[in-house]
């Protein structure tokens, strides 16, 4: 293996893995999907020029993730952004500082892998990968104000999905 | 209720990524608005809950073996055709060429920019044990730690109310001469920030240059020379540099 390949891939391979183990939810298919990206990222190598190497194996990691979801769980395509389940957040009486007091790690990760696909996806890049709006939109091919307003939906559907399981509990 | 604002405004602010003006107006906002401050207040308190090491997957150790062992110069060759070998060793042929002529021509690769020393300085740190030779997060059992070991005092401070907790500090060699170096953390990133003094009084703007996927920001400040070098985005890392330089 070059040098500079193992740099570049290796090194990054807890983000590569983190990122597959979010939006595929299983490790043993998490485990494949990395696999499949290093050998997709080797052989997109050649076109690799150099600058953020991890943003650039994110991609590919992304990429794959989506192709195996397409061709497993095909359903969860679709599960796309619903805007009509969107509705205009209620703030004045929003329980998340009851909630967070609550939410160990444990009910977080549960309400995070129960969000939709599109959701998770620009949660784990921007608050677990702590990417940028611009690495996200390179990476997702969407525009950066579609990112914001992405991420936007994703936080309201994360607190709803908190409230949920709150309410199922009391 | 009859806020007016635009929610996506708060995410954008919540993220850092509004320019100067528009976080500003926001501020100005959230300075009147109790219903958006507890939506920033919460997301702040939801974002450390997400943030939790606890959320990371990280890559098992087998993996990695798994990964090695199917590249061409592992110990099987699986699925990689003849072809790519060849132009895969066609590939080095062609480079060790290229260097051969390089060094015919007097270019030295082992005098790499001050952005790229930065950064191997920096995956050196993360991938040996030696990242932290005094591990603290309290600034003042790291100061003076420096004493007597470089003939400077850095600037030592714990940013932790900011995001940014001191984890420790190291010394380091870096462009012919020792440096101070202060490890802070962001979330799951490590921020390695060098200092040693400057040359002259004046001050210059950050710079930004990314080297093998690391963002390396260099700045010179109140006398001294910084560089900060991380896999944190740009934004978020000039917030750390304009605290570690006000």
């Amino acid at each position: 293996m070059s040098e500079r390949f193992e740099q570049t891939v290796l090194t990054h391979l807890d983000a590569a893995y983190n990122l597959a183990r979010w939006l595929v939810r299983s490790p043993a298919d998490a485990d494949d999907v990395v696999q499949e990206s290093c050998l997709r990222a080797l052989r997109f190598f050649g076109g690799f020029r150099g600058g953020d190497s991890r943003a650039w194996l994110l991609k590919i990691v992304r990429n794959t993730c989506y192709s195996w979801v397409r061709k497993n769980r095909p359903a969860e395509i679709n599960d796309e952004f619903d805007e009509t389940v969107h509705t205009p957040m209620q703030v004045a009486d929003s329980p998340e500082a009851k909630l967070i007091s609550r939410a160990e790690s444990d009910r977080v990760r549960k309400a995070l892998e129960a969000l939709p696909l599109t959701f998770r996806e620009v949660l784990v890049l921007r608050e677990i990968e702590g990417l940028s709006y611009k690495e996200i939109s390179d990476m997702t091919g969407v525009p950066m104000g579609t990112v914001m307003s992405s991420l936007s939906r994703a936080r309201q559907k994360l607190r709803e999905q908190l409230g949920a399981a709150a309410g199922k509990e009391a | 209720m009859d806020c007016t604002l635009d929610r996506h405004l708060l995410d954008g602010y919540l993220d850092g990524e509004l320019g100067f003006e528009r976080a500003l107006e926001v501020e100005a906002h959230l300075a009147s608005c109790p219903s958006c401050t507890q939506e920033v207040e919460g997301w702040k308190h939801m974002r450390a809950a997400i943030q939790d090491p606890e959320l990371y997957h990280r890559a098992p150790a087998a993996l990695e073996e798994k990964i090695r062992a199917r590249f061409p110069n592992g110990e099987r060759k699986l699925s990689v055709s003849w072809l790519q070998r060849w132009l895969w060793a066609g590939g080095g042929a062609a480079f060790a060429t290229a260097a051969m002529l390089l060094a015919f021509l007097g270019w030295h690769p082992a005098s790499p920019t001050m952005a790229q020393e930065i950064a191997t300085s920096h995956i050196r740190s993360m991938m040996s044990d030696h990242l932290m030779d005094v591990v603290s997060t309290d600034q003042h059992t790291v100061k003076p730690w420096f004493d007597g070991k470089i003939d400077f005092a850095p600037p030592v401070q714990d940013f932790a109310a900011e995001g940014y907790p001191l984890a420790g500090g190291r010394l380091d060699y870096v462009g012919k001469r020792k440096v101070a170096v202060l490890i802070y953390h962001r979330a799951l990133h490590i921020i390695n920030v060098y200092v040693w003094p400057a040359e002259d009084a004046g001050s210059s703007p950050i710079r930004v240059d990314t080297v093998q996927g690391y963002n390396v920001l260099a700045w010179k400040k109140n006398g001294f020379e910084f560089r900060a070098a991380s896999d944190l985005n740009v934004p978020e890392l000039r917030d750390l540099a304009n605290l570690v330089s006000p």
